[in-house]
């Protein structure tokens, strides 16, 4: 391995993780660091040839976790704006995905408190949300409706206006 | 040294996944995150999908973060007469959405008429 940068602790070590179904994967130290909770177990003397085990994060999110990382880490300073954008771009891509893989993201995420990362995975999440009636979010995101027909009705009442999706309400009810 | 160690979770999550998705358990915290990300009308319809997305939004927790996030508020209000002696006010946001609108009833109307015209004179005076 070559040795650690002028960069003061920084180094190229690698370390490994381990997904909650068993897949290995290694992403370089400065990576790992994005993570509060990789950070700690390196803080810790805990990363080690068998890697460090998540638990909770199985072997689907934790690779474009380290994707992620990886990406982010190696711009982490002094970005030009061409990089900027680059990363911005990587971002708007890496973001679309399925409900079921932004959910994922958003808990791993959380879990191994990435913070650029929860943060992406909330507003993408926000973004869905936005412009759908209630019955669209229910449909997208597979939730009941457990309201019973009055309240749903007595909701919808008390701010009527903002069920007008199409444009602002000229008058009231 | 000592056997490996699980890590413990930054945000201490001990929900599990439900099959077919997890939006729908999305924890409150994080809700109460994308809830904050949500323009105001999006944010009146979040209310209406489920019960657990309703008591999201009415959390003194969520009104809490709203706050110390310094959200502008009231700029402006229009008035809609529907008779003379009552009608109702869109107050706005700084970005134009409507934030509430409220019943306005006899009386009440000449004080918000008060507003618009002061509202009116403040933006007259800063253009000359």
């Amino acid at each position: 391995m070559a040795a650690a940068t002028d960069d003061a602790g920084d180094s190229n070590e690698m370390i490994r993780v381990v997904s909650s179904d068993g897949e290995h994967f290694e992403m370089p130290e400065a990576a790992a660091n994005l993570s509060l909770v990789l950070r700690h177990m390196i803080e810790d003397d805990c990363a080690d040839a068998a890697g460090i085990p998540l638990a909770v994060v199985a072997a689907k999110p934790l690779a474009k976790i380290v994707d992620y990382c990886t990406k982010h880490a190696a711009k982490s300073s002094g970005l030009t704006i061409e990089e900027a954008e680059e990363l911005k771009r990587f971002d708007a891509e890496f973001i679309e995905v399925d409900t079921d893989m932004l959910y994922d993201l958003l808990v791993a995420a959380d879990f191994m408190g990435v913070e650029g990362l929860s943060k992406l995975a909330v507003q993408r999440t926000a973004d869905l949300i936005k412009g759908k009636t209630p019955e669209q979010n229910r449909e997208t995101f597979g939730i009941v409706n457990d309201f019973t027909p009055e309240e749903e009705e007595e909701i919808c009442k008390e701010n009527e206006w903002a069920f007008q999706i199409t444009k602002p309400p000229s008058r009231l009810c | 040294m000592a056997p490996p160690r699980q890590p413990r979770s930054a945000g201490g999550r001990k929900r599990p996944r439900a099959a077919g998705g997890g939006i729908a358990l999305m924890p409150e915290d994080m809700l109460r995150e994308v809830l904050l990300r949500l323009p105001p009308k999006a944010a009146i319809r979040f209310r209406a999908v489920c019960r657990a997305w309703h008591a999201t939004h009415s959390d003194p927790r969520f009104v809490a973060m709203h706050v110390a996030r310094g959200c502008p508020l009231l700029v402006a209000g229009t008035l809609y007469r529907s008779s003379t002696r009552s009608g109702h006010v869109d107050l706005l946001d700084l970005a134009g959405d409507i934030v509430r609108q409220t019943r306005t009833e006899e009386g009440i109307i000449e004080l918000f008429v008060g507003i618009e015209s002061l509202s009116s004179l403040s933006h007259c005076h800063n253009v000359y």
